[in-house]
């Protein structure tokens, strides 16, 4: 029970830290996708349907904000958010350094996927926005998001929903 | 009948999955005013009141700073006040002698950005200021540095700015030096480029771009961007296009302006702005 109350404080936190302080949250031009985390320990804790609704409302959310692809991210956190409950059972551990490559690999799918999605009407800059873009900010999600886990102090028992 | 609901018990990981990702995509592939409304509710209801409350928050924290600054600028703004009515005195006495007519002093209405986007790629932002402070769509926004973009929804006190970023932002600009028009718009990857320049051109990289005054929204003169470099345009080898690093780091802007004089954005506009010389002088003197 307190597990429970405790992850889905865990939760809102992740939640309202991106959502209200995303700006203030950026190094240099690096900004970390906190929605992300989320939906990977929503997954990891609640199986596909866990993180694909996760990955749904935060997706939801961020579009709000690009009316030119209005949908898209909603579309990879789905696919991420279902994958990773999906094969949860084979990889999962609650060592920290496992999580933190979890977040690490979600968000270098994530980008690959919506960038080559948003770049795909024959632009060239998919690969710079990958390597300048992607990887350092993959890096500050997986640190700040195994950071704020760690600052909750539990384990994520996996749960099927 | 039990069959059918223990088909679907036993497959609801797929059937959620499959459910939410069509809702995904069918928002996607909805066509642009939908999706417009779709995302600005969205925003309205999830988000904004949310990011209102840090905004005032932050507002705030800063008050106290900004208000040790704003004094001190208030002292030497005071001085060149002596100074500007001595020379307005004089600027008057000149006009009458040549008989000018003065011009239309510029109305600007300061902003402040309540919220600029929480993922990759937004190309808006929520701006706290709406029709009851005069702001209407369709208004340039600007900050001292160049254009930020333009006004295209506003409710009474919030406002929706489209940025150049946006796939859909077009505006009519110029070498400030030359008088070779071209449209600025933006990429695919939100790269800011000038379209359709002619093979033969007198652009070269480190122009500063202005807009043009024409197309009856953006006035003359206001930065746009410099050009980096010039290339084919890749369907049309006749035309080349310029990729322009923007004057305005979208990143770093917390406060904007809106042009609100609605002279500037009269159906006339192109022949107002051709006028509004004492708005390229203001940029030129930043």
């Amino acid at each position: 029970m307190i597990t429970n109350l405790k992850f889905t404080f865990f939760l809102l936190t992740l939640f309202f830290i991106h959502l209200l302080f995303y700006q203030y949250l950026a190094l240099g031009e690096v900004y970390p996708d906190l929605f992300l985390v989320l939906v990977v320990y929503c997954a990891l804790r609640g199986g596909p349907v866990g993180g694909s609704i996760s990955g749904f409302i935060c997706g939801i959310i961020q579009d709000s904000f690009s009316y030119t692809y209005f949908g898209l991210h909603a579309v990879v956190k789905i696919v991420i958010g279902f994958a990773i409950g999906k094969v949860r059972h084979s990889f999962f551990s609650n060592k920290y350094i496992v999580q933190a490559t979890i977040i690490l690999t979600s968000k270098i799918f994530h980008d690959i996927i919506f960038y080559s999605i948003y770049f795909s009407r024959g632009e060239e800059s998919f690969w710079r926005q990958i390597i300048f873009h992607t990887a350092p900010s993959a890096f500050y999600t997986c640190i700040l998001g195994v950071a704020l886990f760690i600052m909750f102090r539990f384990k994520v028992a996996i749960k099927s929903w | 009948m039990s069959k059918f609901f223990l088909f679907l018990w036993e497959h609801r990981q797929s059937l959620i999955f499959l459910l939410l990702l069509l809702i995904s995509l069918a928002v996607l592939s909805l066509p642009g005013r939908q999706r417009f409304h779709l995302a600005r509710r969205i925003n309205r209801a999830v988000i904004t009141p949310f990011q209102m409350v840090v905004s005032q928050v932050d507002y705030f924290l800063h008050l106290k700073k900004e208000n040790e600054i704003l004094r001190k600028n208030n002292f030497i703004l005071a001085l060149e006040v002596y100074r500007l009515e001595e020379a307005k005195k004089q600027n008057q006495r000149f006009e009458r002698l040549l008989e000018f007519t003065s011009q239309t002093p510029i109305h600007f209405i300061a902003c402040k950005v309540i919220s600029g986007g929480i993922g990759e790629k937004a190309d808006i932002f929520i701006i706290d200021k709406g029709t009851v402070h005069g702001v209407v769509p369709n208004l340039p926004v600007l900050v001292p540095e160049g254009l930020v973009g333009k006004i295209i929804e506003t409710d009474a006190k919030r406002s929706v700015v489209q940025l150049y970023t946006h796939q859909d932002f077009r505006v009519s600009a110029k070498p400030s030096q030359k008088e070779e028009r071209a449209i600025v718009g933006s990429g695919p990857g939100g790269e800011l480029y000038l379209f359709n320049i002619p093979l033969r051109t007198q652009v070269k990289p480190g122009d500063l771009i202005v807009s043009s005054g024409m197309g009856g929204i953006f006035p003359k003169g206001i930065p746009v961007g410099t050009v980096a470099e010039l290339e084919k345009e890749e369907e049309m080898e006749i035309t080349l296009r310029a990729i322009l690093t923007p004057a305005v780091d979208l990143d770093q802007v917390s406060e904007v302006f809106v042009l609100a004089d609605t002279a500037f954005v009269s159906p006339k506009a192109g022949l107002l702005f051709e006028a509004s010389d004492s708005l390229v002088n203001l940029w030129n003197e930043h």
